[in-house]
């Protein structure tokens, strides 16, 4: 009895320290510009096991894209997750991508009655995401490639709201994401259908940060990105592993059964298409990245000769150090 | 102290002894308003300059911007997109504000109708309600229209309202006093009595009308001057987005500047200066 405890004393001292250890590596403040949904468990896991590792993360969810850049600019965070190449070169800002999260993915879909081909769009709308988005940059590239010229791009933000509006005939063309153009094409097979269009190598998401916080905090953003490896390579051998991860940590636990249920089977699509890199982008992502917004315009494609300017890759090359090593 | 002290010579205002508060107040109210711009511009320029963040330009980059987006016919064709409904939506609540406002003010039945749903779309939180507009009406014209309507509607109708509601009661003895028609107290004494309140209302509700719209075409979705907004935000070309900005409010400011010259006019010719 009396053995007993200094023995609970002694642990609960020990688990203190490790506690007081663990506070020391940092914090980092995350913010995306989208709600959280189970597409996005690779990260979220990602951020679970850093944590662990006594990197403190918190995440806010903001409203756009270009809020989410101001955040990591002004210092109210630290790292964003979206599309930042642009505003980093537009400003000279002090803000640097370092991870890759997931590629681009769009598949374009139009009402096969009107719209059979590309040509047949020569000339008539095309619905994106949202301006300056990815599938706004998708849908100039592709118009360019095939020779054509859209009367008018319009926004609708969400694929899902997308889907909707196509099939309510609000909309005839647009790009949708992987599990939005089965949805929709599986609705009326018939009437919807892909269009052709070959491979592009883009960022649909980096995680970029404020160069002033990555000097500070070099440790606790290389076990974030450790971690991030991590998760996408589990991910990508086994795409069941993020819907048991999200059950061991509790992640998301307000999704519906149905939503719960779409998990896996998006993540075997996902990996199938490779949408998740196992190696964080890096150099070649930045490279494609630059060639991607050059051929749209948005940047110079001399950027591609000074991938320092938009992207720092010493914090990948360490994290990839550890991250191999320990397989 | 001599009386010949006392009294002001506006001829003497460059004598040596003259103070320079004296001098001061003497310049013209155009010297002053100049000097107010040229001061906040200043004070623009200079926090740019710092600059206080890196997404806040100074304004001779702003005003660059502008040109260039003038020049590129970008700004004309974005106002060629913006400015319908904006005018399409004034001109309803010009009408249907004013005939609503009157009607409340002379009619209990029509005050019990329609107060309670202007007080509910004055109070509402506009920016959570245009975006459910979208649903009645979808992303087109329509929907935006309403957007300007629903903003500039209420301080329209519930000015005049008020001035009508609230004409002078001697005012109205008067006219009774002297065996006027109902017709004669509306037209004589209530309208006049309050042309202040609705001109006064017109002019919020222009202002209302000018949120509304930008509102609309950043939160449905985006088009015209929004559009120019929205897009040069999400690729931090800052001076461009500021200078689209500045244009629409220099463009609300004019109209609201030749609204009080036309009100004036109205005013002078009617010889009611002193209702004002």
């Amino acid at each position: 009895m009396n053995m007993i405890k200094p023995i609970g004393i002694a642990a609960l001292l020990a688990m203190t320290a490790l506690g007081a250890q663990a506070q020391e590596v940092g914090t980092i403040r995350i913010a995306e510009a989208d709600t959280f949904s189970g597409e996005d468990l690779i990260q979220l896991i990602a951020y679970e096991r850093a944590k662990e590792r006594g990197v403190e993360i918190e995440l806010s969810s903001l409203r756009a894209d270009d809020i989410v850049f101001q955040a990591v600019l002004n210092g109210q965070v630290d790292m964003g997750v979206g599309d930042s190449y642009e505003p980093i070169v537009n400003l000279d800002a002090p803000v640097r991508n370092i991870y890759q999260i997931r590629k681009l993915a769009y598949i374009p879909v139009a009402d096969k009655t009107l719209y059979p081909d590309w040509e047949a769009l020569d000339g008539e709308a095309f619905v994106v995401h949202a301006r300056g988005s990815g599938t706004e940059t998708l849908a100039e590239i592709v118009a360019t490639a095939k020779g054509i010229e859209f009367s008018e791009i319009s926004y609708v933000p969400g694929s899902e709201v997308r889907v909707v509006a196509m099939q309510q005939g609000n909309i005839k063309a647009t790009f949708l994401d992987m599990v939005s153009s089965k949805v929709l094409i599986d609705s009326d097979p018939e009437r919807f259908g892909r269009l052709p269009m070959d491979g592009v190598d883009a960022s649909d998401s980096t995680l970029y940060v404020n160069a002033d916080f990555l000097a500070e905090n070099g440790e606790a953003v290389q076990i974030l990105l450790e971690e991030l490896l991590k998760s996408a390579k589990a991910t990508v051998a086994d795409p069941s592993w993020p819907a048991a991860q999200r059950e061991e940590f509790g992640l998301l636990p307000d999704l519906s059964d149905e939503e719960v249920a779409d998990i896996t089977p998006y993540f075997e699509a996902a990996v199938a298409a490779g949408i998740f890199p196992t190696d964080g982008g890096g150099e070649a992502a930045a490279t494609s990245d630059v060639l991607f917004l050059a051929q749209a315009g948005k940047l110079d494609p001399a950027m591609a000769e000074k991938l320092e300017k938009v992207w720092d890759f010493g914090p990948l090359d360490a994290a990839l150090k550890v991250a191999d090593g320990d397989q | 102290m001599s009386a010949e002290t006392l009294s002001h010579d506006p001829s003497a205002s460059s004598e040596p002894g003259m103070g320079l508060k004296d001098r001061v107040g003497d310049l013209p109210p155009i010297v002053w308003k100049l000097l107010s711009f040229a001061l906040f511009f200043g004070l623009w320029e200079l926090a740019g300059r710092i600059p206080i963040s890196l997404a806040f330009p100074p304004f001779g980059d702003v005003v660059v911007a502008l040109f260039g987006l003038i020049s590129s016919g970008e700004l004309i064709a974005a106002y060629g997109r913006t400015l319908p409904p904006l005018l399409i939506g004034l001109s309803i609540t010009s009408v249907f504000g004013v005939g609503f406002g009157v009607a409340m003010g002379l009619s209990r039945t029509s005050e019990w109708a329609l107060f309670p749903p202007m007080i509910i779309l004055q109070t509402a939180p506009m920016a959570a309600i245009i975006p459910l507009i979208t649903y009645a009406y979808g992303i087109g014209l329509t929907a935006k229209v309403i957007a300007v309507v629903i903003l500039s509607l209420p301080m329209v109708t519930l000015n005049s309202y008020n001035g009508i509601r609230y004409t002078s009661d001697s005012l109205l003895e008067m006219t009774r006093s002297f065996m006027g028609t109902r017709r004669q107290q509306v037209v004589k004494i209530m309208l006049p009595h309050a042309s202040g309140m609705i001109f006064a209302g017109l002019r919020l509700g222009i202002s209302g009308g000018f949120i509304g719209i930008v509102l609309a075409e950043l939160l449905i979705t985006p088009t015209g001057i929004g559009d120019i907004i929205s897009y040069y935000r999400s690729v931090a070309r800052y001076a461009e987005m500021f200078a689209a900005i500045f244009s629409i409010i220099a463009l609300a400011t004019l109209v609201l500047t030749g609204l009080q010259v036309v009100e004036r006019r109205i005013f002078k010719a009617l010889g009611q200066g002193s209702l004002r």
